[in-house]
């Protein structure tokens, strides 16, 4: 018997008219990072997990992933690999859902997986740190460029730093999804 | 084999304070094979060659493309070597060549990236975070910082709003920042370095001689 699904409500303020972008989601959903289309319907989320598993970027980048991570094993004292795996799908899932043209993964010395995405003239950095074990969610950097001109970055929990990566890719026409604009209600 | 005596310090120069934007950084990378160097997806440089794990991204060894050009990256200091020249070379200091093999070494499989400085010069890094409302901000300076083995040493810095440099901070305060720069240093790099070798010109010498 699934559990009942907590639903979260994350408000964001729209520089461009002063209103309000309301994104609301539910702790049930896997990765976490999804709008009120999957939301609602819960075999479509099996289908969308199912098809990212079928993925071929996820595929090479979840290989990558182990390879690099046996390379650099000594590095990560205190990170078993399942954990490190769980966290890594985690991002990984959160960033395939942004349809990246290009994005590449490396694992670094200092216990984080450092993403590159790119998306139209945009050229985003995500830095995902593996070693928070303490926290409820881990630590992540957004560094953004778009073209040679680069954007103010961001830090924060991972959470959040996807949510700011999908509103600049919202507010930038990147990322067709269905969202909830100034409804309050669910 | 003779030490490149081009790329020491004279007696007769002097700091460079000019305007290098058109200018290069060259850094060493532990191979010099295309495959190694950049990632296949991203065609980007990876990550494990923009630093290495002993060495910190808060003040980052590069050169001054130009003199010191791209073959000078394969001398590689012995410890011994190390322990005589690897330090700050200071204006009116007389210098010795190193020695071959007992301080100094060709590394053949080194190869680089360049990255050009006005590309990364006064990049700003202003951070914002959820729970904070004062941004954090910092910004990325270009320094020569002559050492005895080599006049054109460069470092990548980072200088933060008050003037402190990252790398001169007090472990706790250069602990809660490491994180972010370090972020912003791997991604400025893997912008905008390259690994071919670039149209370049030399410094004049007015510019680096009294």
């Amino acid at each position: 018997m699934p559990r009942p699904a907590n639903i979260f409500k994350f408000e964001f303020p729209l520089k461009s008219n002063g209103g309000i972008r309301v994104f609301k989601i539910s702790d049930n959903d896997y990765p976490p990072f999804r709008y009120k289309s999957q939301f609602l319907c819960n075999e479509g989320t099996v289908n969308n997990l199912q098809s990212f598993y079928s993925n071929k970027k996820y595929i090479l980048l979840k290989n990558l992933f182990r390879q690099q991570y046996i390379q650099l094993e000594s590095y990560f004292e205190g990170i078993n690999f399942e954990v490190a795996n769980e966290k890594m799908a985690k991002s990984l899932n959160s960033l395939l859902e942004t349809d990246p043209e290009i994005i590449s993964m490396e694992l670094t010395h200092d216990q984080s997986i450092f993403y590159t995405l790119k998306k139209g003239s945009f050229t985003f950095y995500l830095q995902h740190f593996l070693n928070d074990i303490d926290k409820d969610d881990d630590e992540a950097t957004l560094i953004m460029f778009k073209g040679d001109d680069k954007l103010p970055s961001y830090a924060g929990s991972l959470t959040e730093t996807m949510f700011v990566l999908n509103d600049t890719l919202l507010t930038n026409n990147l990322l067709k999804i269905e969202f909830l604009e100034n409804e309050l209600s669910f | 084999m003779n030490y490149p005596s081009e790329i020491l310090p004279k007696i007769n120069y002097k700091f460079i304070t000019c305007d290098l934007f058109n200018h290069y950084l060259i850094r060493f990378t532990s191979s010099n094979k295309k495959e190694d160097l950049l990632d296949s997806i991203s065609n980007q440089i990876k990550q494990e060659h923009i630093c290495s794990p002993r060495e910190h991204m808060n003040d980052l060894s590069t050169s001054l493309l130009g003199v010191y050009d791209i073959l000078h990256v394969q001398i590689e200091l012995t410890t011994q070597g190390k322990q005589k020249f690897g330090q700050d070379w200071i204006p009116n200091e007389q210098v010795t060549a190193p020695q071959y093999l007992s301080e100094f070494i060709i590394n053949s499989g080194r190869g680089f990236w360049v990255i050009l400085i006005k590309k990364i010069q006064g990049i700003p890094v202003d951070y914002t975070k959820s729970n904070i409302t004062t941004p954090f901000t910092a910004k990325c300076v270009v320094k020569h910082t002559p050492m005895k083995w080599n006049y054109w040493h460069f470092s990548i810095r980072w200088e933060l709003d008050d003037g402190m440099y990252w790398h001169e901070l007090q472990d706790k305060e250069r602990a809660k920042l490491a994180k972010r720069l370090a972020s912003e240093a791997r991604a400025i790099i893997a912008k905008f370095a390259e690994i071919e070798e670039p149209n370049y010109s030399q410094l004049e010498k007015e510019e680096y001689c009294k």
